[in-house]
């Protein structure tokens, strides 16, 4: 039963289908500015904010003779750049705070990966990809100030000093993922990825939640536990965190009156000091600390969660009050999302290709079911997704939850109206695949069950789970590479290929395809091994040089226990680890299977194929024209029959298997999941040829997608991905923990994206996707045309949004490659079902 | 007022960049980083904003570099280390042939060319050149970074700016 108090009459909004006529003036004014600045027509477009650098580097160097535990120093630098930051009000937006001193900032995290950008600070500005405007007196201010206190202090060289000499394996493992084209590592950039729990800070406020943490010291004090001391440090730390943010908020509360911003003082003269008592309040109570957090968190993908649950009982109340309109309620919600998106990531130009056209990417989740298991979708819940139809932004990344035993079909199909409205947002997630997996992972079913998105895809439970879902990202198409070379890799161009696993079996020993699988096995532990160890090691980096007090304040678990969510704190710790070219990895096991049993006794097919995936297969145009149209693909048949389907659950299930066995820094355990952001198209750029057929040098497959245009149908690709987010014995029921991303595309409806017809299609298919054991889709409602014609004329389309793997991205600010992987994605007819046949368009195409 | 030290390492400065823009014209560029690295080494002698790169509010850079190309034919080390003249103790960047036996980062190129597209490009970019295949690292990559920033700003020296677009 959806919760009504204030859409009662006008549950469909459709009073308030514009911006100017619904009598939100103030969103129109801010989305303007919002489009003026992403478009660059303000002059300077996003900017490289150095503020939080120099201040936080200030402290810290100030600090550097001081004998007091790391967690007390970092404490003092975010209290230091709180108390002392820009309180400057931008625009009209009903909310005080920004994560950055500037419009839309880029901020720089130098303790991670900020000085990436060193060699491009004099070009960061005109770059051709995504330009972030750095005057030349702060890049002066980076390169002789902040930088060179952090040359040896990053996250990633302190790892390197610790594991050089000691840790042979780990040492290897950070030289592979320095190659970049093996795995990555997010933990020499970003922990961050978490939902942190709003709830506490709401009900009580800042003060009440300082005393507690000054109490819970003070009994420390008096403890003779040998651990007392550390946990002495850690209070204070919060502590001293939280009085950063009071800091902050009162000089913006000073600020607010001075500008003459009188209702925005009242509301900082209470919050977030005080407990909320309107919704108004407890918004800027949450965007407050979301800010607060980004000061000690890396901006990627900190989410702030389940938003029309946690800001529920204040809407409520105003409601109840009689003080609260739609056009009010819309209006705050519209602020919120802008504020949220007013900050996007600093990277170098090449990380534009892997993960191009990011913004900071904060999910938000909506709907689904509550603690209880009862239906949650509330009148926020329609507010939000209306909210989010009107501005049509990247950021936030919005999620909607679905629950089709609980949550109604009014719902459904409103989720549905938005993503044609938007062509892009929400993603969707089956609630009864998301909990069960939650709960196969050892959570508690109410955690289960009040789970948000993370990041791109990655479930987690709210404000317990400290679950570092981007640990890994593993090239899957790298182990297929070391097989078919006996361990080596890659065609360097400084030398022969070079023996990275000692361990192989060599082709000419294999007799039949079970032991090409063993082989592949071989190497693909290898590399799981190498990444897990590494991310391990990163996140034993981060507990003893960047811990997390402020984070830790807003989860259930290190208040309690008196320990940092980096040290372990958090109820539930996992690590998440994501595989790029699943697809592509199916359909080469497949295609040398089907290969290896067409030429049994004819010469070893298995160098035969060797050969012709070294050479591009110039020259091998058979091997090329056999494993297109005769070796089955992952998406292409039937799921109960086809041997690439059969591939598809071995590897899924046998990640499962390897990265469950494996515990991380803080003892939990790592989760395999399959999304992939840009990173298919920028690494399947440097990729050589593979056995699928897939050509060097061109993209791999997103997310656990199948392959572009080898579904002939949708029943065929949702089909193939339900399969393999629930299946059964001998392997575990969810063999995907730590998320998918499905991405689809399709044709969109020329008439009305109120047509019901086109909507009740659109619906149905996510209900029988999910009916058939389907975790999460996403879509792109475009057609190839379209897509095309925005790559050729992108002034034409500065704000088209579209879906990477995760993430919404404006197709403008992609890369090439992704361009052509998002043209070329299978389009599918909603009515006939079928894909729509691409070729009339590849002559255009790079 | 211009000492004579300082006139004669500008003089050697403009024969240094004139040898430099000829290299440009090579095939491999093998003599490249060499001749960049003397560059390197005269700017930051003469010219005091570009010095602040090593010496910084009583803050010194000190650091080891080596280089290797492919073939095995370059193998160069640059080291910015502390020089005492008489009572003046000063940053310099020393630059000889050869390996030293321990760096803070070790680059290996393809050849002189790639390293000139890499330091000199408009938008360099180190994980690009990783990403081609056409640099190699070990050690510290944040040496590798501020390298590539003090190269970069070797553009703004006349001759070599306009060789650098």
């Amino acid at each position: 039963m959806v919760q009504r108090v204030l859409l009662t009459d006008d549950a469909d909004l459709s009073a308030f289908d514009d911006l100017a006529a619904g009598g939100l003036d103030r969103l129109q004014r801010l989305k303007n500015r919002y489009l003026e600045i992403v478009e660059r027509k303000n002059g300077r477009g996003v900017e490289v904010c150095i503020e939080r650098a120099r201040l936080i580097t200030d402290s810290m160097r100030d600090a550097e003779a001081s004998d007091e535990p790391m967690i007390l120093r970092r404490a003092r630098a975010i209290n230091h750049y709180l108390s002392n930051r820009d309180v400057t009000f931008h625009d009209e937006n009903l909310l005080a705070g920004a994560t950055t001193s500037k419009e839309m900032g880029a901020p720089v995290y130098p303790e991670l990966l900020g000085m990436s950008i060193w060699p491009e600070l004099d070009s960061i500005s005109e770059r051709t990809s995504n330009p972030q405007y750095l005057s030349r007196e702060n890049a002066n201010t980076l390169n002789l100030d902040v930088f060179p206190y952090w040359m040896e202090r990053t996250v990633l060289e302190q790892t390197r000093k610790r594991v050089e000499h000691e840790d042979p394996e780990t040492f290897l493992a950070l030289e592979l993922m320095e190659r970049v084209s093996f795995f990555i590592n997010g933990g020499g950039a970003t922990v961050s990825h978490v939902v942190p729990w709003f709830a506490d800070v709401l009900e009580k406020g800042l003060l009440r939640m300082i005393d507690e943490a000054a109490a819970r010291q003070a009994a420390c004090a008096s403890d003779s536990n040998p651990l007392s001391d550390r946990k002495d440090a850690f209070y204070q730390a919060t502590v001293l965190s939280m009085h950063g943010i009071l800091n902050y908020a009162s000089r913006l509360r000073d600020e607010a009156h001075q500008r003459g911003f009188h209702e925005i003082a009242e509301v900082l003269s209470r919050v977030p000091a005080h407990p909320a008592q309107t919704f108004h309040e407890a918004i800027q109570t949450v965007w407050l600390c979301h800010v607060a957090i980004l000061a000690e968190n890396v901006n990627m993908a900190m989410s702030p969660g389940r938003l029309d649950q946690v800001l529920w009982p204040y809407f409520l109340a105003d409601c109840e009050r009689g003080e609260l309109s739609i056009e009010r309620a819309l209006e705050l919600i519209g602020c919120l999302w802008f504020k949220i998106a007013d900050n996007t990531n600093l990277v170098p130009e090449s990380a534009e290709k892997m993960f191009g056209g990011a913004g900071s990417v904060p999910a938000v989740t909506v709907g689904g079911v509550d603690r209880n298991g009862e239906d949650a979708v509330n009148d926020l819940t329609f507010l939000m997704l209306h909210a989010t139809e009107l501005l049509c932004i990247r950021d936030p990344n919005v999620n909607a939850r679905i629950h089709l035993g609980k949550n109604p079909d009014e719902y459904v199909d409103r989720v549905a109206r938005t993503i044609l409205t938007t062509r892009a947002i929400p993603a969707v997630y089956n609630d009864e695949v998301v909990i069960a997996s939650l709960q196969e992972q050892g959570v508690d079913l109410e955690d289960a069950r009040d789970y948000a998105i993370v990041g791109c895809v990655e479930p987690t439970t709210s404000g317990s789970s400290y679950a570092e879902t981007s640990a890994v990202l593993l090239n899957l198409t790298a182990a297929m590479d070391m097989t078919l070379n006996e361990g080596k890799r890659p065609p360097f161009k400084l030398g022969d290929r070079e023996q990275i696993n000692p361990d192989f079996i060599s082709l000419t020993d294999l007799d039949a395809f079970p032991d090409f699988l063993q082989a592949f096995d071989l190497q693909l532990t290898f590399l799981v091994d190498h990444a897990v160890d590494l991310a391990t090691a990163l996140g034993e980096t981060h507990r003893d040089v960047l811990p997390v007090p402020l984070l830790s304040c807003f989860f259930v678990g290190p208040m309690e226990k008196g320990i940092d969510l980096s040290a372990g704190g958090a109820k539930y710790n996992s690590s998440g680890a994501t595989h790029v070219g699943f697809a592509d990895v199916c359909d080469s096991l497949a295609a040398v299977q089907a290969f290896s049993e067409q030429h049994a006794g004819n010469g070893n097919p298995f160098e035969m194929m060797r050969d012709a995936v070294d050479a591009d297969f110039i020259g091998h145009e058979s091997i090329l024209e056999f494993v297109r149209t005769r070796a089955p693909k992952f998406g292409g048949g039937s799921v109960d029959r086809d041997p690439a389907q059969a591939i598809a659950a071995w590897l899924v299930d046998r990640l499962y298997e390897l990265y469950q066995s494996k515990r991380n820094a803080r003892g939990g355990p790592y989760r395999p999941a399959y999304w992939t952001m840009t990173n298919h198209a920028g690494l399947g750029q440097i990729g050589g040829a593979l056995p699928s057929g897939r050509r060097a040098k061109q993209v791999f497959s997103s997310g656990i997608t199948p392959a572009s245009q080898v579904a002939p149908d949708l029943l065929a690709a949702y089909l193939a991905v339900a399969k393999l987010c629930r299946h059964g014995p001998p392997g575990p029921e969810y063999p995907v923990p730590g998320g998918i991303a499905l991405n689809m595309k399709y044709t969109p409806f020329v008439r009305s994206c109120r047509d019901s017809e086109y909507l009740s299609r659109f619906s149905d298919l996510i209900r029988g996707y999910f009916l058939a054991g389907g975790m999460q889709v996403q879509y792109t409602v475009q057609d190839y045309g379209t897509l095309l014609d925005a790559k050729l004329n992108p002034e034409r389309y500065p704000d088209l949004i579209v879906r990477v793997s995760g993430y919404s991205a404006f197709f403008k600010d992609l890369n090439e490659a992704m361009q052509d992987e998002l043209i070329t994605r299978s389009q599918y007819d909603l009515h006939s079902g079928k894909a729509v046949l691409l070729r009339q368009y590849k002559g255009e195409l790079t | 007022m211009i000492g004579p030290t300082t006139a004669y390492r500008k003089v050697r400065l403009r024969r240094c960049m004139s040898r430099l823009l000829d290299e440009l014209q090579s095939e491999f560029m093998d003599e490249f980083l060499l001749l960049l690295l003397n560059a390197m080494r005269l700017v930051l002698a003469v010219d005091a904003a570009y010095h602040r790169n090593i010496e910084y509010k009583g803050e010194t850079f000190n650091a080891t570099y080596v280089f290797r190309d492919a073939s095995g034919a370059v193998e160069v080390t640059a080291k910015f280390e502390p020089v005492r003249i008489g009572f003046i103790k000063r940053q310099r960047l020393r630059v000889r042939r050869g390996a030293a036996s321990s760096s803070d980062v070790e680059v290996m190129f393809v050849n002189g060319r790639a390293l000139w597209e890499f330091l000199m490009s408009p938008d360099p970019d180190v994980f690009d050149f990783i990403l081609n295949n056409k640099l190699q690292t070990r050690g510290n990559l944040n040496y590798l970074m501020k390298f590539g920033y003090m190269a970069n700003r070797l553009k703004e020296q006349p001759r070599l700016s306009a060789a650098a677009t």
